[in-house]
């Protein structure tokens, strides 16, 4: 699968945030930065691109963790997008510091 | 159900506090109150030298009262800030973790603030121990993470030279 980017990274970018999917000694991420706020179409393809990109142990053991991040993109749509500055933290209960952080650094997001 | 170990190695049976703060506004509202407390206790005597101030995140309208983050700082002298998400209990022990990331961008971006995130069930327990881990963290001192068993990141400086948790006392 090819990252579907939206635009080239670029910390000038008004609109920018990453996802990531962390855990002690495990870090990956997809971000994006780009001049326009991010479409929350191109939300749910990142956060795929990543559960997609990751090895299938980590990406399970993350499962609900995904679907807690999709469920906070429509959410978060359904009221406009959201922004300037908002992070979230799925943690997987009972699996140490196992967790999926949806992250908007500046802008706008998930419109 | 997070870390469950004290002194001895065997599990800690806690008081939890608003357990049902997920389902309840009122509750919601009280642990909400509660850590804004526990932080002005942390932060006391560095409010003025670093300019903590609050709430940093959830910026949106109407908010979605879930816990995450149910309290959040920054200090954008430190560039550092606190991150608080409050779970639902699933059983009677301790659960608490803390450890150290990044907001808006990597540590060599001089625009990105470091952050301290605390995941707890709120009791009596944990917060003790995230009194103590945001107080160091307020004052702009480091913080020392050490991962227990099954990967809980929790501060060092709550843990015995045996590598279990210190016997609980009164909070500072």
């Amino acid at each position: 699968l090819a990252a579907p980017r939206p635009s080239v990274l670029s910390p000038m970018e008004p609109h920018r945030g990453r996802f990531q999917a962390q855990a002690h000694g495990f870090e990956a991420s997809e971000r994006w930065a780009q001049g326009t706020p991010l479409q929350a179409l191109m939300g749910h393809h990142l956060l795929s691109y990543l559960e997609d990109k990751i090895p299938r142990k980590q990406a399970d053991l993350r499962r609900d963790g995904f679907l807690k991040a999709h469920d906070l993109i429509d959410r978060l749509a359904s009221q406009g997008g959201g922004g300037p500055e908002i992070k979230k933290t799925f943690l997987v209960r009972g699996g140490g510091s196992r967790r999926v952080d949806v992250e908007v650094w500046a802008g706008w997001a998930f419109v | 159900v997070g870390v469950r170990l004290n002194e001895r190695g065997s599990r800690i049976v806690v008081t939890t506090l608003f357990p049902r703060f997920l389902e309840d506004p009122a509750e919601y509202k009280q642990s909400e109150g509660f850590w804004v407390d526990l932080w002005g206790r942390a932060e006391r005597y560095t409010r003025e030298e670093f300019r903590w101030s609050h709430p940093w995140l959830e910026n949106w309208s109407p908010p979605l009262r879930d816990g995450n983050p149910i309290f959040s700082a920054r200090s954008l002298v430190l560039r550092r800030g606190v991150r608080v998400v409050q779970l639902e209990p699933l059983g009677p022990n301790l659960d608490f973790q803390a450890w150290l990331d990044n907001f808006g961008g990597d540590v060599t971006n001089p625009r990105s603030i470091q952050e301290l995130v605390i995941a707890c069930v709120l009791s009596e327990e944990s917060a003790r121990l995230s009194l103590g881990v945001m107080s160091q963290w307020a004052q702009g001192h480091s913080i020392s993470l050490d991962y227990r068993e099954g990967g809980f990141p929790v501060p060092t400086h709550a843990l015995d030279s045996a590598g279990s948790y210190r016997r609980f006392g009164s909070a500072a």
